[in-house]
């Protein structure tokens, strides 16, 4: 189903056949779009965000967006790097804009560095979790989940993009538009963090 | 101190940015510091655990939303697509509605009264010399002869100079159907609507129930279609002169009607026949014209059929028809031709028979 050909390396990129023939203008075109990204960007936005309802919502806001900005779309970045760079801005925002969760979100990051305190959060059963069984473990993929949640939205996007998404710290530091050391500094200390976080079941 | 510094590098480390002097750097002291190596532990299985996060799928609303935002495909009909029906619905209705409205079209046309009177033949542009108008009645007992047969086998009957003789043919040919048959117009004036009906085709004899149609024949004998006067000499002959006058397309023509019986009789019984049947026939309240074309040198043709007569009744006399008929003479195995797909009379409650006399 998927047509998508965007994986290619950084140069000589194949020519994602999808964009070629939305710009066609042919029928179906942009639905084979969001099919082909749409599972990627929504998981983005729900592992930024926490909430399904509003990672709907900003996925959506994603690919509207996209549909109206395809056209001016130059393929600098691969059209995903593109779709997830717009959900990360639209996620940020989201975030910053949760007045009556914000007093909820806990700034591990700030309060760690400040005092060294141990984090509030204490997994359940962390004696039976072994590492090399995480991936089979629903109740540890939740642990997680809900472990970013408490990453700071800044560090837990660059994060999501490097150690989840599998971008490279260069694509990260065009993408976030910040220079490539400060990239390299908070993926490193968000997964100090996240290290700590889950230090009971790792 | 140390600790804090390599576990700063624990990142850049594990990804292998650190030049080969720090890599080292830092697995001397993961070799020798356990609190270290169990950070280094810790943030590798951490990154497996990302690596490793169940994948998520978008719920299909996601896609449904996005598409009717932008107005296009989307997996919930469209509004255009709830309009329109299914190929394999609507294919059948079509069908069905195309099968009823030819059967409205031709039930509307069946019950329209249709004159006895026979729709104008075929278009036809003479390419003859000026004397080919001679031949124009097709019905003419010679074409009438010649029509069983096909055109090939009437052929040979066109000579050299023959051309009138070939035309004939060809036109014998042409109309060499039943519905021919049945719809050659009538020279003898009758009383009824017969008459009346069949008067188009006879100018000379006006009649007040239908204007007499003016018609015209073309020539292209020439580079150019031009209308062509019917010669002088065609109208002093015996029979009318009929005229060829643009066709209504086949959908206007009316449709044929009407049956026929062939009668054979003795010679002995043979005079006075036609006016037997005209009696019979006006004894059941019907009228009868006699078919045209009875002149000697039809006769001479040696026709099967030599002569005719037309017979118009009530519908619920046919039958009583036929029975008298059958008095006058003989009606042959397979002499009651009735097509029963065709209408029996020009309108309903009426029938037409066309008896053919044959002496035996």
């Amino acid at each position: 189903m998927e047509k998508r050909v965007d994986s290619g390396g950084e140069n000589g990129r194949p020519v994602d056949l999808l964009l070629e023939a939305f710009r066609q203008g042919k029928p179906g075109a942009f639905d084979g779009i969001v099919r082909a990204h749409q599972d990627r960007v929504y998981a983005f936005c729900a592992r930024m965000l926490s909430d399904r309802e509003e990672a709907m919502d900003v996925a959506q806001e994603v690919f509207l967006s996209a549909y109206r900005n395809l056209d001016g779309f130059r393929e600098e970045a691969r059209l995903s790097t593109w779709l997830l760079k717009i959900a990360a801005n639209r996620c940020l925002n989201r975030i910053r804009q949760r007045t009556t969760r914000a007093a909820r979100e806990v700034r591990i990051f700030e309060s760690e560095t400040q005092d060294g305190d141990a984090p509030p959060f204490q997994p359940p059963a962390p004696e039976e979790i072994r590492p090399d069984r995480v991936v089979e473990n629903r109740e540890l993929g939740r642990i997680l989940a809900e472990a970013l949640a408490r990453l700071d939205p800044d560090s837990r996007w660059i994060l999501l993009l490097s150690d989840v998404e599998g971008f490279t710290n260069e694509e990260i530091a065009a993408m976030a538009e910040i220079p490539l050391g400060t990239v390299k500094s908070r993926i490193h200390r968000a997964r100090m963090t996240l290290r700590k976080i889950l230090a009971p079941v790792v | 101190m140390e600790c804090e510094r390599i576990q700063g590098l624990l990142s850049d480390y594990r990804d292998g940015s650190l030049p080969e002097s720090g890599h080292a750097a830092v697995s001397g002291h993961l070799r020798e510091c356990r609190k270290c190596a169990e950070v280094a532990e810790g943030l590798e299985n951490t990154l497996r655990l990302l690596r490793d996060l169940p994948p998520v799928q978008a719920p299909p609303e996601l896609l449904e939303r996005i598409l009717r935002e932008t107005g296009g495909e989307s997996p919930a009909k469209p509004l255009w697509k709830k309009l329109f029906l299914p190929a394999h619905v609507k294919i059948p209705i079509e069908a069905a509605a195309a099968i009823l409205l030819f059967l409205l079209v031709y039930g509307v046309q069946k019950k329209e009264p249709t004159p006895i009177a026979p729709p104008p033949p075929a278009p036809r542009m003479e390419a003859a010399a000026p004397g080919a108008e001679k031949a124009t009645r097709p019905e003419s007992p010679p074409a009438r002869e010649k029509m069983a047969p096909p055109r090939t086998a009437a052929a040979p009957k066109a000579g050299p100079g023959g051309r009138v003789a070939r035309r004939d043919d060809g036109e014998a040919g042409l109309r060499g159907t039943v519905e021919s048959r049945r719809y050659e117009p009538r020279a003898a004036p009758v009383s009824g609507p017969v008459a009346a009906a069949s008067s188009p085709s006879v100018p000379s004899q006006p009649q007040s129930a239908l204007p007499a149609v003016p018609v015209q024949r073309a020539s292209t004998s020439a580079e150019r279609i031009e209308p062509v006067s019917p010669p002088a000499e065609s109208a002093g002959m015996g029979a009318p002169q009929r005229l060829l006058a643009a066709p209504p397309s086949r959908l206007l023509r009316p449709l044929p009607y009407g049956r026929e019986v062939t009668l054979e009789v003795g010679a002995a019984d043979r005079p006075g026949l036609e006016e037997r049947i005209a009696e019979v026939a006006q004894g059941l309240r019907g009228s009868v014209v006699r078919e045209p074309g009875t002149g000697p040198a039809d006769l001479a043709e040696k026709r099967p059929y030599p002569e005719a007569v037309r017979v118009q009744l009530p519908a619920d006399s046919a039958e009583r028809f036929l029975f008298e008929m059958r008095k006058l003479g003989t009606i042959p195995p397979g002499g009651v031709a009735g097509w029963t797909d065709l209408p029996a009379g020009p309108s309903p409650g009426t029938v037409l028979y066309t008896v053919r006399i044959r002496v035996r």
